[in-house]
C-alpha cells in the first residue's frame, strides 16, 4: 500500500524525520508510537502530502503521493481539527464528505445512524454547528467522518487522546471490526500504548524522527513494548 | 513592579508576533499619515486664531472653535470607530495567577489610552492656545478651555472602545449622531447651536473645568467597570451558541459535482460574521455608480470613467468576497487538500461562486436603468467582464495572499494588515485597468458601442476559454499549496 524509500524531512538544519524503508501491507493495522517530537505528525503530513519532504519519497499504491492525486480517490485522514468545518453541523459535514467520496446522503445517513452510539446521543440532531461542540465531541465527528466512504487507507492522529472512556473503548471496537475484515489499512499514532496494542497488528516506534522499532503485535507482548519507551532516552 | 511585568510581556508579544515585510510597509504607512495629521493639526492650530479672527468679527475664534467642534468629534469617532483598537490582549493564562483583575483591567485599558489618536489633538490645541494667550485673551480662560476639551478628547476614546465592544453604546451614539445629522441636513433646527455651550462653557467659566474632569472620570471609572466585570471566560471566549440555520439549497444540485462545494460556500456566507459582513458591503458597491454620477454630473464625466464606475458597481462582490478566495478556506484547508476532488475541481467550484456573486450584482444593478441608459449599458458589459476575466484575475490573486481568516470575528473586515500584499496589488491591477483600456480601444472603432461590444466579447472570450485559464491557475495553486497551508496553520 504504502512504500518509504529513504524519506527525510529537515527544518532549518534539523532533521525531524529520518525513515531509510518502510513498506505498510494492504489490510493492515499499524500503531505508530513514539513520544512528542518522534516525527509521527510529520510522517502523517508527508503521506498527505501537506509538507514536501526534503529529500525522498512517498508512494502510494505505486504512484508518487507529492505529484499524483491518485491517493485522494481512496485515503482519508482525521488529524487535527483543520479537518472540520466549523461552520457545518455535523450532518451536512458528513453528507459533504460523502458526496466527495461518492455517496449519496441516504448512504450517508445510514452509516451515521449505525454509528450512532459512538456519539452518546451528543452530536447527532442537535442543530448545532462543529464549531460550538466540545473538543471532545468534534474528534468524534471527525473520526466518524473520515470512514465515511469506505476508504482503503485511513490516518488517524491521536484518536484516542480527548476522547471519553466508553468513546475510546467504542473506537477499539470500530476499528478491530475494519480491521477484520483486512479491507481497510489504518493507521493511528498514539501515546495511549496499551490502546495501540489491542487494535494495531503491528506497531511501528520512532524516536526523534528515526524509526526504532518495527514489530508484529504477534510477536511482541506488552511488557515488551512499555520497554521500548522505559530505555528509550 | 507587576505592570512592569505587563509591559515586559507586551513589549515580547509585539516583538515575538507573526510578523511578515508587508506589516512594516504597512507601520511606515501608519506613521507617515499620523506625521500628516499631526503637521496638519499643527498648521491648523497656529493659523485657525488669525484665520477667524479676520472673518467674523461677531464672536471670538473660541466661541467659533466651540461651535463648530461637535463635527470635528463626530468625525474623530468615526475614524476612532474604524481604526482604533480597544484592549486587546491574551489575559487568559493571567486570570488564574495572583494578580487582581483591577490590575489586569487597569493596565490593558490604560494602555489604550497611549495611542495616537489621544495626542494629535494636542498639535492643534497647544498652538492655538499659546497664540490665543498671545493675542491677549485671559490666560485662565484659554487654560481651562483647552484642559477641558483635552478631557473631551479622552471621553471619546472611552466611547470610541466601549462602542466596538458594546452594542447598546454603540446604537445610542449612531443615534445621536444620526439625529444631529438629520436636525442639521432638514433644516429643522441647528445642532450646533445648542452643543456650542457644552464646549465653550469652561471659556466662559473657568472654574467649570473642574465638572468636565469629573465627567471624564465618570467615563473612565465605567470603562474600567465594563472590563473588569467582563473577565470570565465566558465573556472572553465569546462561545454563543445559536441554533444552525438550515437552507433548502437543492436548486444548487444542477452544478453537479460542484454543488457540494458551492452549498458549503453559501452556507459560509449565511453563518460566519465575517463573511456576511463582507457580503452586505458588497451590496453597498453597487451603488457606487448612482453616487459618483450624481455628485460629478454626468455632462463633465468622461465614458472612460462611466467604465470604471461600472466596473466597481457590478465588482463589490468580486473584490471583497472574491480577494479572500481561498483565505476563506484557510481554517480546514488540510481536509480539502486531502480529499477526493482534484485542484481543478475545487477552483471550478470558487470560481463559480464568484461568477455567481457578480452575476446576481449585475442583475441588481437593474436600477441604473432609471439612472443612465448609458451607464447601464457598460454595466451589462462590465458584469460579462467580470465574470468572463476579472473572476480569473481574482482567483490568481487569491492564490498569493494567503491570510489566514477568523471566520467568526467581524474585526478587520476593511483590511487585514496581512491582506496588503504588493504582489496581490499588481495581479489586481489588470482587473480595473484593462476594461477601460479595452473600452477605450473599442470606441476608437466605433463611439461608444465599439467599446461596449469589445468588453462583452472579450469577457464571453474569457469564458468560452476557462480551460486555458484554469489549467494556467492550477498550476499556480499546486506550486503554492504547501505554503498556502504553512501559512494558514498560522
Amino acid at each position: 500500500m504504502i512504500q518509504v524509500d529513504n524519506l527525510h524531512k529537515t527544518y532549518n538544519g534539523t532533521t525531524v524525520l529520518q525513515l531509510e524503508a518502510l513498506t505498510l501491507g494492504q489490510g493492515e493495522s499499524i500503531g505508530l508510537v513514539g513520544n512528542n517530537g518522534a516525527g509521527k505528525t510529520t510522517f502523517f503530513s508527508l503521506l498527505l502530502d501537506l509538507i514536501q519532504p526534503s529529500s525522498g519519497h512517498i508512494y502510494s499504491k505505486g504512484q508518487l503521493v507529492s505529484s499524483s492525486e491518485q491517493w485522494k480517490n481512496y485515503t482519508t485522514a482525521f488529524l487535527d481539527e483543520t479537518f472540520l468545518i466549523g461552520y457545518l453541523t455535523a450532518e451536512e459535514y458528513f453528507v459533504f464528505l460523502g458526496s466527495l467520496r461518492g455517496w449519496s446522503k441516504a448512504e450517508v445517513e445510514a452509516f451515521v445512524l449505525e454509528h450512532s452510539a459512538f456519539f452518546n446521543g451528543e452530536v447527532l440532531n442537535q442543530k448545532k454547528y462543529i464549531r460550538d461542540f466540545s473538543k471532545g465531541n468534534q474528534k468524534k465527528i471527525g473520526i466518524i467522518g473520515a470512514f465515511i466512504g469506505n476508504p482503503e487507507l485511513v490516518i488517524l492522529d491521536e484518536p484516542f487522546a480527548n476522547l471519553d472512556p466508553s468513546t475510546q473503548i467504542r473506537l477499539k471496537e470500530l476499528v478491530k471490526q475494519k480491521r477484520a475484515t483486512r479491507a481497510m489499512t489504518i493507521i493511528i499514532s498514539s501515546h495511549d500504548l496499551q490502546h495501540t496494542y489491542e487494535v494495531s497488528d503491528r506497531i511501528i516506534a520512532l524516536d526523534k524522527g528515526v524509526l526504532k522499532h518495527d514489530v508484529l503485535t504477534e510477536t511482541l507482548t506488552y511488557q515488551e513494548l512499555e520497554g521500548f519507551f522505559s530505555t528509550v532516552n | 513592579m507587576m505592570y512592569n511585568w505587563f509591559f515586559t510581556l507586551e513589549r515580547k508579544r509585539l516583538a515575538r508576533g507573526n510578523k511578515s515585510n508587508m506589516d512594516i510597509v504597512v507601520l511606515i504607512f501608519k506613521w507617515l499619515a499620523i506625521v500628516y495629521f499631526a503637521s496638519m493639526m499643527l498648521l491648523a492650530g497656529i493659523a485657525t486664531y488669525h484665520g477667524i479672527q479676520e472673518y467674523f468679527t461677531t464672536a471670538t475664534p473660541i466661541e467659533i472653535v466651540s461651535r463648530y467642534l461637535i463635527y470635528y468629534f463626530a468625525l474623530e469617532l468615526m475614524f476612532r470607530f474604524f481604526l482604533q483598537k480597544g484592549p486587546v490582549a491574551s489575559i487568559k493564562p493571567y486570570l488564574i495567577l495572583n494578580i487582581p483583575r483591577s490590575k489586569i483591567v487597569s493596565f490593558y485599558v490604560g494602555k489604550t489610552f497611549l495611542s495616537a489618536f489621544n495626542i494629535v489633538q494636542l498639535f492643534f490645541f497647544i498652538p492655538f492656545a499659546i497664540v490665543a494667550i498671545a493675542e491677549g485673551e485671559s490666560s485662565i480662560a484659554v487654560l481651562a478651555w483647552t484642559l477641558a476639551i483635552y478631557s473631551i478628547v479622552f471621553m471619546m476614546h472611552c466611547v470610541a472602545i466601549l462602542m466596538s465592544a458594546y452594542a447598546p453604546v454603540f446604537y445610542g451614539v449612531l443615534g445621536f449622531v444620526a439625529l444631529c445629522f438629520g436636525l442639521q441636513y432638514y433644516d429643522i433646527v441647528d445642532p450646533t447651536l445648542y452643543t456650542q455651550y457644552f464646549y465653550v462653557l469652561p471659556y466662559q467659566y473657568p472654574l467649570s473645568v473642574g465638572v468636565y474632569f469629573l465627567v471624564l472620570g465618570l467615563f473612565i471609572w465605567s470603562t474600567y467597570r465594563f472590563f473588569l466585570k467582563r473577565m470570565y471566560l465566558d465573556d472572553l471566549e465569546k462561545v454563543r451558541i445559536k441554533e444552525g440555520i438550515a437552507l433548502e439549497m437543492s436548486w444548487l444540485d444542477r452544478f453537479g459535482r460542484y454543488a457540494s462545494f458551492l452549498r458549503n460556500d453559501i452556507r459560509l456566507i449565511v453563518r460566519n460574521k465575517r463573511a456576511r459582513v463582507t457580503v452586505l458591503m458588497s451590496v453597498v458597491f453597487l451603488f457606487y455608480g448612482v453616487f459618483m454620477f450624481n455628485t460629478s454630473g454626468k455632462e463633465a464625466m468622461p465614458m472612460t470613467f462611466a467604465v470604471f464606475l461600472a466596473f466597481f458597481s457590478t465588482g463589490g462582490f468580486l473584490m471583497l468576497f472574491g480577494q479572500y478566495v481561498p483565505s476563506w478556506d484557510s481554517s480546514y484547508y488540510p481536509l480539502l487538500m486531502t480529499q477526493n476532488v482534484s485542484y481543478r475541481d475545487y477552483l471550478m467550484s470558487k470560481w463559480l461562486i464568484i461568477a455567481l456573486g457578480t452575476f446576481v450584482s449585475t442583475i441588481l444593478c437593474f436600477f441604473y436603468i432609471f439612472v443612465d441608459l448609458k451607464l447601464f449599458y457598460l454595466i451589462l458589459a462590465m458584469g460579462i467582464f467580470n465574470i468572463g476575466i476579472n473572476g480569473y484575475f481574482v482567483l490568481w490573486g487569491g492564490a498569493y495572499l494567503k491570510t489566514p481568516m477568523d471566520l467568526t470575528a467581524a474585526k478587520n473586515v476593511f483590511g487585514d494588515k496581512n491582506a496588503f500584499n504588493l504582489r496581490v496589488m499588481l495581479i489586481s491591477m489588470p482587473k480595473v485597468l484593462l476594461p477601460i483600456l479595452f473600452y477605450f480601444l473599442g470606441s476608437l472603432i466605433y463611439p461608444f458601442w465599439g467599446g461596449f461590444v469589445l468588453l462583452i466579447l472579450i469577457g464571453l472570450a474569457g469564458i468560452f476559454f476557462y480551460k486555458y485559464a484554469f489549467q494556467f491557475i492550477e498550476k499556480i495553486y499546486i506550486r503554492e499549496k504547501y505554503a498556502a497551508l504553512a501559512a494558514y496553520k498560522k
